[in-house]
């Protein structure tokens, strides 16, 4: 089932030099696809587009089969959810409790229900114990798992995740991407749209999708496009590790495409010894 | 330049109810013309310890020695401080926010004008700056503000570079960009290395440290963890200053556990042990 | 910038931090009633300002306000103090009594009646202070835009956007430490550059200063361009209706507090009122022969 349906979309900030070119992409519901592609090829301009903080120059967005325009708007939010990059740039609340509640504020949610909502969605994301702190005393980790509950609790149809972890030390994006997979186990009809730069982050989704220049060069599976060393090379793209491990053991002559785990390779590489 | 710092803490918000102790009784020497890794988790003392090196925070107590520059707790004795920040320059994170001039070469040219430079002469030195760290020419007479971050980036350290300090100190250099503008910056600080200069780099990013540096410190809680070749260290267990191992040395750990010689000193990239590989075979 | 201690909010748990803030700010404003209410007889004036002012005593000790802390501020006003005293000594003012000199300089008389009047606005502004400091100190800065939006709600039938205001005011109180160590990583940034913030002449400085504000400006845009987009991507909009998180509750405290003060300001008003009738002698204008001029 489609969950997202953009047709010959285009977008210039400046009129004659587009950011995005007649992009056309369909994504399922439930479905995990990561957005890759350097700096300026239009990915964080499509996010913006996608839950209507953009008009689009040209072309359509349908999202759940509803068209994104003015009209709708209203509608769509309620449906697409988005975690931006800064941590400190999207706390709005004055504590975690009050971040938490402020989508929930602006849907009219009764206060009753947001009482009972606010902790239950902190204890998702393992804030239970912060409710009432200010964003000073938080981590980067913490700020964005905030963001991440304040998303959820809107009960949204698509999660976006805008370079959502770039900004964190490795502990804390170990944790975002932790949460991460822990919604997808609880809540499978989620659709989560990842923007990254982490290739490794990339490699857990369904599909990768690449873009250059405001085009998607490539939709395919994460071993798919891994296979497409020309693709590689071309967008100067950075291998998951064990993907890299295996090409080049590839050239001693020691067949390991079957194999998943270190442990599998290492086992090759000794029965040769 | 030698940097030796001896003895050294610092507390943050001393003597108050709130004080934080940041660095205790460090003593370190940071070799002259290598790259130095100082690694550790957020909260380590590693960001307090660069601002140490060059007085922007004073001890508590120690001191750091650079070359003739001394940094204590005593105000008498940091006199020199302008010159030495000269001479050890840090790059902070996120450094493009700290462009503010009108163009790209003004900008570069700010800090040697702070240092005396004539106008002329400033921006003579701006421009071999700029040149260093691939900033085409077309660039100079535009506002830094119409850059891409990476480029804004690079201009922010030729305001840094031309100042031709003897060693350079950048806290997480690559934090934000894309792989294609890390290797960019990379391969930069690896030229200034070769060009004889003492590189400092804090950074959360293990494959740096390990493809990267040649000797590296981990902090934890203060203190001193590790000091050494990236290899040994991980090599060796770390899992208690919660830093990630790379996957490179997760994977040679494997097989050595199962039995295979490398000489993992001389192991940095897959490259590497795929060619210790080969000679086995 | 860190010495900053005025009326900073101090996470007590008293009687005081419990009240509704609504409550508070009403109460602030009846105390500073209290305390510029118009008494023209000595008598009156000393009990007036001597039962506000260990009222307010009391109050920050219950409060666990720091009278260090009121010390401190006090001392930092100082200049403000001075220059009062200046202008009570030399600006002529016709109701002064000009029997009393109290000295000349250059054949310019200063009257004693200046020093006393000074003394009064002193002791005023000090309790001004001190009530200001309670109100801060009591309570969080949040609340305190809270407690605001709920007397500016009035005013949306004049149009009046009370909730913008307030979310506006709420978002600056959020985003203050953020912005002060956004400032403190652009001094040290600028300071490894070869600024120096704290020595040369005043072009220098003015550079100095430029190099600062730029970046700090620049960053601040970026800031408020990422905030509007994920609060419209939140489903933020100003002219909406929105149901509320917080809610403020008036309790029996409130109830409690607001009718002490209500009694001080009873008696106060009082002895305003009956001011000339009720204290027919006023012993300090029959020794010293001084009248109060208020």
């Amino acid at each position: 089932m489609k969950c997202v349906s953009i047709k010959n979309l285009s977008y210039a900030y400046i009129k004659d030099r587009p950011v995005i070119k007649d992009l056309s992409l369909d994504i399922n519901k439930g479905e995990y696809v990561s957005l890759v592609g350097h700096n300026g090829c239009g990915k964080s301009t499509l996010a913006k587009l996608l839950v209507g903080l953009l008009i689009p120059s040209e072309g359509t967005i349908e999202i759940c089969d509803l068209e994104l325009n003015n009209k709708n708007l209203n509608e769509i939010r309620k449906k697409v959810a988005i975690v931006f990059q800064n941590p400190d740039n999207q706390f709005i609340g004055a504590t975690v409790e009050d971040d938490i509640a402020f989508s929930l504020e602006n849907m009219c949610v009764p206060r009753e229900k947001m009482l009972s909502l606010v902790p239950e969605y902190a204890k998702k994301v393992g804030m239970e114990q912060f409710l009432t702190k200010e964003p000073g005393y938080l981590s980067g980790g913490q700020k964005q798992r905030v963001a991440i509950a304040d998303a959820l609790i809107r009960n949204p149809e698509i999660l976006i995740l805008d370079e959502a972890t770039s900004m964190l030390d490795p502990a804390g994006k170990q944790d975002i991407l932790n949460l991460v997979k822990k919604m997808r186990v609880e809540n499978p009809n989620l659709t989560i749209i990842s923007i990254t730069h982490d290739i490794n982050e990339a490699y857990d989704s369904d599909r990768i999708i690449l873009m250059h220049e405001g085009v998607n060069v490539l939709s395919c599976t994460p071993s798919e496009l891994f296979e497409k060393t020309g693709i590689i090379s071309k967008y100067n793209l950075d291998l998951p590790f064990i993907i890299e491990l295996k090409t080049k053991i590839k050239e001693l002559g020691i067949d390991v495409k079957d194999s998943d785990s270190y442990e599998e390779i290492g086992e090759k590489l000794c029965k040769l010894k | 330049m030698q940097i030796k710092i001896s003895n050294l803490s610092y507390t943050y918000l001393a003597k108050t109810p709130n004080e934080v102790e940041a660095l205790h009784n460090v003593s370190l020497d940071i070799p002259e013309g290598k790259i130095t890794s100082i690694i550790g988790h957020t909260g380590s003392g590693k960001s307090t310890l660069i601002q140490t090196l060059n007085g922007l925070l004073l001890p508590t107590s120690g001191e750091v020695r650079v070359g003739e520059y001394v940094v204590t707790n005593k105000k008498k004795k940091n006199k020199k401080i302008k010159e030495l920040r000269k001479s050890l320059a840090i790059v902070f994170q996120f450094p493009e926010y700290q462009l503010f001039e009108e163009t790209v070469e003004k900008d570069v040219a700010f800090g040697l004008k702070n240092y005396g430079y004539k106008e002329v002469e400033a921006i003579k030195l701006a421009h071999k700056a700029l040149e260093e760290v691939g900033i085409d020419k077309s660039f100079y007479k535009r506002s830094p503000f119409e850059l891409s971050g990476g480029e804004k980036r690079r201009v922010a350290i030729a305001g840094i570079i031309a100042l031709n300090p003897d060693i350079l100190v950048l806290d997480e250099p690559t934090a934000g960009l894309d792989p294609k503008g890390s290797k960019i910056i990379l391969n930069l600080i690896n030229k200034f290395n070769k060009e004889g200069k003492t590189i400092i780099l804090v950074t959360h990013d293990m494959n740096i440290v390990l493809n990267y540096s040649d000797h590296v410190i981990v902090m934890n809680d203060g203190k001193v963890a590790f000091e050494g070749i990236p290899s040994d260290l991980f090599s060796g267990d770390i899992s208690t200053y919660s830093i990630d191992v790379p996957e490179l040395f997760k994977f040679v750990k494997l097989l050595e556990s199962k039995g295979i010689k490398l000489d993992i000193s001389k192991i940095r990239t897959i490259d590497d042990l795929i060619s210790q590989l080969k000679e086995k075979r | 910038m860190n010495n900053l201690t005025f009326g900073r909010f101090s996470p007590y748990n008293t009687f005081i931090h419990k009240l509704d803030p609504r409550n508070k700010i009403f109460l602030m404003i009846v105390l500073f009633v209290c305390v510029f209410l118009k008494v023209t007889v000595w008598s009156s004036i000393l009990i007036m300002s001597g039962v506000l002012f260990l009222f307010l005593i009391s109050v920050m000790l219950l409060s666990k306000v720091s009278l260090l802390s009121l010390l401190k501020s006090l001392g930092a006003m100082w200049i403000l103090f001075l220059f009062l005293l200046v202008i009570y000594m030399f600006v002529p003012n016709p109701a002064y009594d000009k029997t009393h000199v109290a000295f000349t300089i250059n054949n310019y008389p200063v009257y004693y009646d200046a020093f006393i009047q000074w003394g009064y606005i002193v002791i005023r502004l000090v309790m001004m202070l001190m009530v200001t400091m309670i109100l801060t100190s009591t309570t969080k800065p949040m609340d305190l835009t809270y407690g605001l939006e709920w007397y500016l709600t009035p005013l949306k039938i004049v149009k009046f956007p009370a909730h913008i205001v307030a979310m506006t005011l709420s978002i600056a109180l959020r985003f203050i430490p953020t912005l002060i160590d956004e400032t403190n990583r652009i001094i040290k940034a600028q300071s490894s550059r070869g600024v120096d913030f704290n020595h040369g002449g005043i072009f220098k400085r003015f550079r100095a200063i430029f190099a600062l504000i730029i970046p700090l400006f620049v960053s601040a845009i970026t800031r408020s361009e990422e905030l509007s987009d994920a609060m419209e991507a939140r489903g933020y909009d100003p002219y909406a209706k929105r149901s509320r998180y917080r809610k403020l509750t008036f309790h029996l405290c409130d109830l409690v507090a607001l009718l002490t003060i209500l009694l001080v300001f009873g008696a106060i008003l009082t002895l305003v009122i009956y001011n000339n009738h009720f204290v027919t002698v006023d012993i300090i204008y029959w020794i010293s022969g001084v009248k109060p001029i208020i």
